[in-house]
């Protein structure tokens, strides 16, 4: 109680400082605090025996609304969590609070988020598997003398959509905060890759165009690692795909050896929130990426969408 | 690092360590009803400025005699 009037600073369940406490029945917290704004007056009603009467004030329709859905969203889902936690007694024997059940539950979700926010940027990037390793082990961690290189400042962002339509669906052995560390990294290397593209697309202008009918694998021998999009991997042979990252919408260019070196900023943030049937989860990073451009073979290609039209 | 949590109807309005029943926290807003000498204490908690414990504590020894049904413990969780 203290702490509630220290925070909300009116005396609970008194009317002070022109505000109201909106109180839930059954746990006895406030679940909302209602200002003069928040009062619907109707002005005068017709009565049923005729004439006319002023209506008692109420709490505005769209809020009352909003605290209805919010009252049974949350014995839903407490419901649910039973349920879920019922259906799991066997192997599991699982408590309600138990985080393989926080995908289920608007606090737990927000338990996933934070718990994200608190990971260290640079360790969700380096942890990134599959062909984003190809492309990682260009980019140095440690400190190299970048006074040569091309700076480039960008911003990474990772936005996960999840449904949420109907929680007995979840799935408890589903790791959705495991899942949101791999496709964070994996999104941020994959923007990483995009704007290197662009900067040598930029930069690089002694690149001789290719028509895409003349790609063999000979082409590629010339760096370790490509990078290219979906219309171009598919042109190529399984030698070269094997050492291929594959990044929607990215130039087609090759690396050798240590291109530069990876900065990543200290603004990490995360940003969680729920519309409907959506649980929508963004993480965005600031980085700076230094570059050696004579070490980016850029391979601008030209008919690549009629060529993979015919492949 | 930052966490932004938003969307309609999300997290407690208050944060506190105290985790009282649903039962006490009904039974001790009733008794703030009836008794305005309870509420004088809110009041002076915001005029003197005092710390928040001062409130819980002034709260637990004028509620403790009438929650009888609670611990000492649960009266003093309440009063949190």
């Amino acid at each position: 109680m203290a702490d509630e009037f220290q925070q909300l600073a009116c005396v609970p369940g008194c009317q002070l400082d022109d505000g109201w406490f909106v109180l839930d029945q059954d746990s006895g917290r406030t679940v909302a605090v209602a200002g003069p704004g928040d009062i619907y007056r109707a002005g005068l009603v017709p009565r049923e025996f005729g004439g006319c009467g002023e209506a008692l004030p109420r709490l505005d329709p769209a809020l009352e609304a909003r605290l209805t859905a919010g009252l049974h969203e949350r014995a839903r889902e407490r419901e649910s969590l039973a349920w879920l936690a019922e259906r799991a007694r066997g192997p599991l024997a699982l408590g309600i609070d138990d985080p393989m059940l926080w995908l289920a539950s608007r606090s737990g979700r927000t338990s996933i988020a934070r718990e994200l926010s608190e990971e260290d940027p640079l360790r969700l990037f380096w942890s990134a598997g599959g062909r984003a390793l190809h492309f990682l082990k260009h980019l140095s961690k440690s400190n190299i003398d970048t006074a040569n290189l091309v700076a480039v400042d960008g911003v990474a962002c990772c936005r996960t959509v999840i449904g949420i339509q109907d929680p007995r669906t979840t799935s408890i052995l589903f790791d959705a905060l495991g899942s949101l560390r791999r496709k964070t990294g994996l999104a941020w290397v994959a923007a990483v890759a995009r704007q290197l593209g662009y900067v040598a697309k930029e930069g690089v202008k002694s690149a001789v165009p290719m028509a895409a009918d003349d790609l063999t694998d000979a082409t590629f021998d010339s760096a370790e690692t490509w990078v290219t999009d979906a219309d171009t991997y598919g042109l190529l042979g399984p030698q070269v795909k094997c050492r291929t990252y594959l990044v929607d919408g990215a130039e087609t260019y090759g690396l050798r050896d240590l291109v530069g070196k990876l900065d990543i900023g200290a603004d990490f943030g995360v940003e969680t929130r729920e519309l409907s049937d959506r649980w929508e989860v963004t993480a965005t990073v600031s980085y700076t990426l230094h570059v050696d451009l004579k070490k980016v073979q850029l391979l601008p290609l030209v008919g690549v969408a009629r060529a993979a039209e015919q492949a | 690092m930052s966490l932004v949590v938003s969307g309609p109807g999300t997290g407690p309005l208050v944060r506190s360590k105290a985790d009282p029943s649903p039962n006490a926290l009904r039974t001790l807003r009733a008794l703030l009803q009836r008794r305005p000498d309870l509420r004088e204490l809110f009041t002076q908690f915001r005029t003197g400025n005092r710390p928040v414990e001062w409130l819980r504590d002034m709260l637990t020894a004028r509620v403790a005699v009438e929650l009888e049904d609670l611990r000492f413990e649960e009266v003093l969780e309440v009063c949190q």
